[in-house]
């Protein structure tokens, strides 16, 4: 008797039975510099001799209004998680892992996803104090400066945009335009990389300005 | 049986008068019961409980009481004590924002609670002196005012039987109570003393309670008005089991009846009274009723562990106080023999100060994100015409109009008027056959945890319909059914984090509500409930995740079956839920349990066995997909896991009665 009742529930469940996201593993790449020299906009050549940049974690999240996985529907309840949406994460690559930003093509390691189209990511960068490692000589108005940037990062890089929305596959591409990034940075002040006041009075370092611009990070999700 | 008309314990098919007293012996027992007999359902799915049949149920507590509405779900997740989450066609009411519950009138729901809006706590009410429900789904009665979107309910107060009783429990969830409950010979129900005490481990960790309640009331006539008087109070401490993340479970890092390390718990306490007057003559009535009460409840909780904040944990500490008071007026006038003319007016304020704060694993304070005191008032007013032209049809049609309004100490301010037209028709075309349609519209309230957000003074509005049908082919058997729709003008979620409201779009539940009860002897009645409900934002398509599609549910009573010197009652409660939607896609795996609970009454004295999950099944009794982090041995991760609560474990609690 037990053992009838306790197929009921199998047999409600048979009604209808929609088919849940898998969880995937997903194979976590960054591109680097192609070429160890850099030409920003102003003219001014960079040859770098090293460039690294550790990245806390790497999260990615889908379009809520797509597939209602944000928000449903009840009304206030501080009650517990898992009411108002599953999470805002729905694939992740969790570090830190210090990036060679000399290599090409580096391979971080293994994330994992969730099924389904993605929106966008954003990408933590670390918090030590030589999270970010930058040097090289800079050639300006035909002279030659060495600079050297030894700095903490620690900032969330938000609203990355996968320009299409993807279809998650195996193979997370990250990719920096260090150029861009630089371009924030005037290299014909003494010394380079000075601190940037910006409209509301907050300050920070220009390079540090730069790695946050959401628009020098690429993020795709490819096959294998 | 049916007390008060000798015939099985069918839903009534006739009309009858309202307030109507009537008296009737009940077959083989020397109490005498009052049974005040109610007017006719207004829709097909409307039940009414009388006392016996709520006394044969198995229940642990007041709120369980409510399970018996066609097409309610409670779900359990925070230990003995804490308030139930309700799911109503369609709507995953959290702990009650969508559906209001009335004790003798009085609005239980609490407002802006800072647990969940409309948070119910029926721990307070003994069910001792629980002498009927009614159970409604839909909005369509007139005189119910906030939280009444998806359903509403109301428990009467009193005892109904004369003399007392002395009732002593123990169970295998190494638990024990004692209740005492007294109604003097020749009183009315509205005359008892009531006292009930009640402890226990619970069956796993983090699952312990201890509550005390006791009250009494009075019921007289002052002249000739009817004046009826009550008062209740509750202590209780529980601890909670929370929920269990499914992979730990997998991984055996915890046991399905296990707690993680500062799960949590409670603490709840309410005190109640409420002064009732009633008069009137043969072609009016009018009840007066005023009310006043203080509640407060604070309730630990941690459902992600360390995700949040790796030091610290993830632990919070809720706070909430609320001085209730009001009141509020009923009259009713026959101006003709075809016409009915109902209303009401009502008043109810709350003084609330609440906050929220974060604690670490010793439960000590570290910090206060939120915190409000504020007042909050519901003013309502209401009318309604019943013509029955021909004794065979009634038609209702109504109109409410409440204004709400919420202060905080801060100076946020908001004031919201709701005007709500209600109706509903009632046939009676053939003495086996009625026929019902309704329509009601209804508000969510506001909340002080609103106010600071753009839209937060803007009232979401639900429009219901419903149409059923029930059929009694023979005196023993009534078939019920009941097509439903409700569209929610634009479902909103407040955003706590950001401090304003999210706007989601319309939505509209479609849903069927079928039935049959069996009685084929007096003394049993079977009830067989089946609720499908497809919900679905209007806009995208896309499912309305959390509540049920397919609930069904078995309810049994057998009452007082003559069995040589004894009499021999019985209860069986079941249900079935189907696999429903979760948030992203993710789906909750069919579930169901039964409890059961067998009396034998010899002379004075009463023999009880009760059973929780009497097959002894391992059963979820609700899933969520959210992050946490608990076992330190894996790494944390942010993305959405399933998580469990477990079931009521199986437990058996004897009782022995003694009536004097």
């Amino acid at each position: 008797m037990t053992r009838l009742l306790t197929l009921l529930p199998l047999l409600a469940g048979c009604l209808d039975t929609p088919p849940e996201p898998e969880l995937l593993l997903m194979a976590v790449h960054f591109y680097g510099l192609e070429a160890d020299t850099l030409t920003l906009g102003s003219g001014v050549e960079l040859h770098i001799t090293s460039a690294r940049l550790e990245i806390d974690d790497v999260g990615l999240y889908r379009n809520p209004d797509d597939d209602g996985s944000w928000w449903e529907v009840v009304s206030l309840a501080n009650a517990h998680p898992g009411h108002a949406h599953a999470s805002e994460v729905w694939g992740e690559f969790r570090g830190p892992v210090v990036v060679d930003l000399m290599q090409a093509s580096t391979e971080l390691g293994t994330g994992t996803v969730l099924q389904g189209a993605m929106q966008g990511a954003w990408i933590g960068l670390g918090g030590q104090d030589d999270s970010l490692v930058l040097e090289g000589v800079a050639r300006v108005d035909g002279q030659e400066r060495g600079f050297s940037f030894v700095m903490p990062v620690d900032t969330v890089v938000d609203d990355l945009v996968f320009h299409d929305v993807a279809t998650v596959a195996p193979v997370l591409h990250l990719g920096l335009a260090l150029e861009q990034a630089l371009g924030f940075v005037d290299f014909r002040q003494e010394p380079a990389g000075d601190i940037l006041t910006e409209e509301d009075g907050t300050t920070a370092h220009a390079l540090w300005m730069g790695l946050s611009q959401p628009a020098v990070w690429t993020v795709a999700l490819r096959a294998p | 049986m049916n007390a008060a008309s000798g015939q099985p314990r069918l839903p009534s098919r006739r009309h009858a008068a309202a307030g109507l007293m009537c008296l009737a012996a009940v077959a083989g027992a020397q109490e005498e019961v009052v049974v005040e007999a109610v007017e006719d359902a207004g829709s097909a799915s409307e039940r009414h409980l009388d006392a016996e049949e709520l006394r044969d149920l198995p229940t642990r507590s007041a709120d369980q009481i409510l399970r018996q509405m066609p097409g309610l779900h409670l779900s359990a997740h925070g230990g003995f004590g804490k308030g139930y989450q309700f799911y109503l066609r369609g709507f995953d009411a959290a702990h009650g924002g969508d559906i209001a519950i009335l004790v003798e009138g009085i609005p239980i729901n609490e407002v802006s609670n800072v647990h969940g809006a409309g948070y119910i706590d029926l721990f307070f009410l003994p069910r001792a002196v629980v002498r009927g429900a009614t159970f409604t789904p839909g909005s369509w009665r007139t005189d119910v005012g906030s939280f009444g979107i998806a359903g509403s309910a109301e428990l009467d107060v009193g005892r109904a039987w004369t003399g007392g009783e002395l009732g002593l429990t123990a169970g295998t969830d190494a638990s024990g109570g004692v209740d005492l409950v007294w109604r003097p010979d020749d009183a009315p129900e509205g005359t008892f003393a009531v006292a009930e005490v009640t402890g226990g481990r619970g069956v796993g960790e983090s699952r312990s309670w201890l509550q005390a309640r006791a009250g009494g009331g009075w019921q007289g006539q002052v002249g000739t008005t009817d004046v009826k008087l009550f008062a209740l109070g509750y202590d209780g401490h529980f601890a909670s089991p929370g929920l269990l993340r499914q992979d730990d479970l997998d991984s055996g890092f915890v046991d399905f009846h296990d707690a993680y390390p500062g799960s949590g718990g409670g603490h709840s306490s309410r005190v109640l009274g409420s002064v009732r007057l009633t008069g009137g003559g043969r072609d009016a009535t009018w009840l007066a009723q005023a009310y006043g009460g203080w509640r407060r409840l604070r309730l630990d909780q941690d459902f992600t562990g360390y995700a949040g904040d790796p030091e610290h944990g993830d632990a919070t500490r809720q706070r909430h106080e609320t001085v209730q008071t009001g009141a509020f007026t009923r009259f009713t006038w026959l101006p003709a023999r075809w016409a009915d003319l109902r209303g009401g007016a009502s008043l109810r304020l709350d003084l609330i100060d609440q906050s929220i704060e974060a604690i670490d694993r010793e439960g000590v304070p570290f910090a206060t994100p939120w915190s409000a005191q504020g007042l909050q008032t519901e003013t309502g007013i209401w009318g309604e015409v019943d013509v029955h032209p021909a004794a065979w049809v009634h038609l209702v049609a109504g109109l409410r109009g409440d204004v709400y309004q919420a202060a905080t100490r801060d100076g946020e301010v908001a004031l919201a008027p709701a005007v709500s037209p209600r109706a509903h028709l009632a046939l009676h075309p053939h003495d086996r056959v009625d026929v019902f349609a309704a329509y009601g519209r209804a508000h969510r309230p506001l909340d002080l945890q609103t106010l600071t957000g753009d839209d937060g003074h803007v009232l979401a509005r639900s429009d219901g319909v419903e149409l059923g049908i029930k059929i009694s082919p023979t005196p023993f058997v009534t078939l019920r059914a009941a097509g439903f729709g409700t569209l929610v003008s634009d479902e909103r979620l407040f955003d706590h984090v950001q401090g304003q409201y999210i706007s989601q779009g319309p939505t509209r539940r479609l849903g069927v509500d079928a039935g049959v009860s069996l009685a084929p002897f007096d003394a049993l009645r079977v009830d067989l409930d089946g609720t499908w409900t497809e919900g679905r934002f209007t806009q995208t398509g896309r499912p309305i995740p959390n509540a049920p599609r397919g609930l069904f549910r078995a309810t049994t009573t057998l009452h007082r079956l003559p069995a040589g010197p004894a009499f021999v009652s019985a209860g069986l409660s079941a249900f079935l839920m189907t696999a429903r939607y979760l948030p992203g896609g993710f789906v909750a795996a069919p579930t169901g349990s039964a409890d059961l609970l067998v009396a034998a009454d010899i002379a004075r004295f009463r023999l009880q066995l009760q059973f929780d999950n009497v097959l002894g099944i391992r059963w979820k009794d609700n899933e969520y997909m959210y992050a946490s982090h608990w076992n330190p041995a894996t790494p944390p991760s942010s993305l959405p896991a399933r998580h469990i609560s477990a079931g009521t474990p199986f437990a058996a609690r004897l009782t022995l009665g003694w009536r004097f």
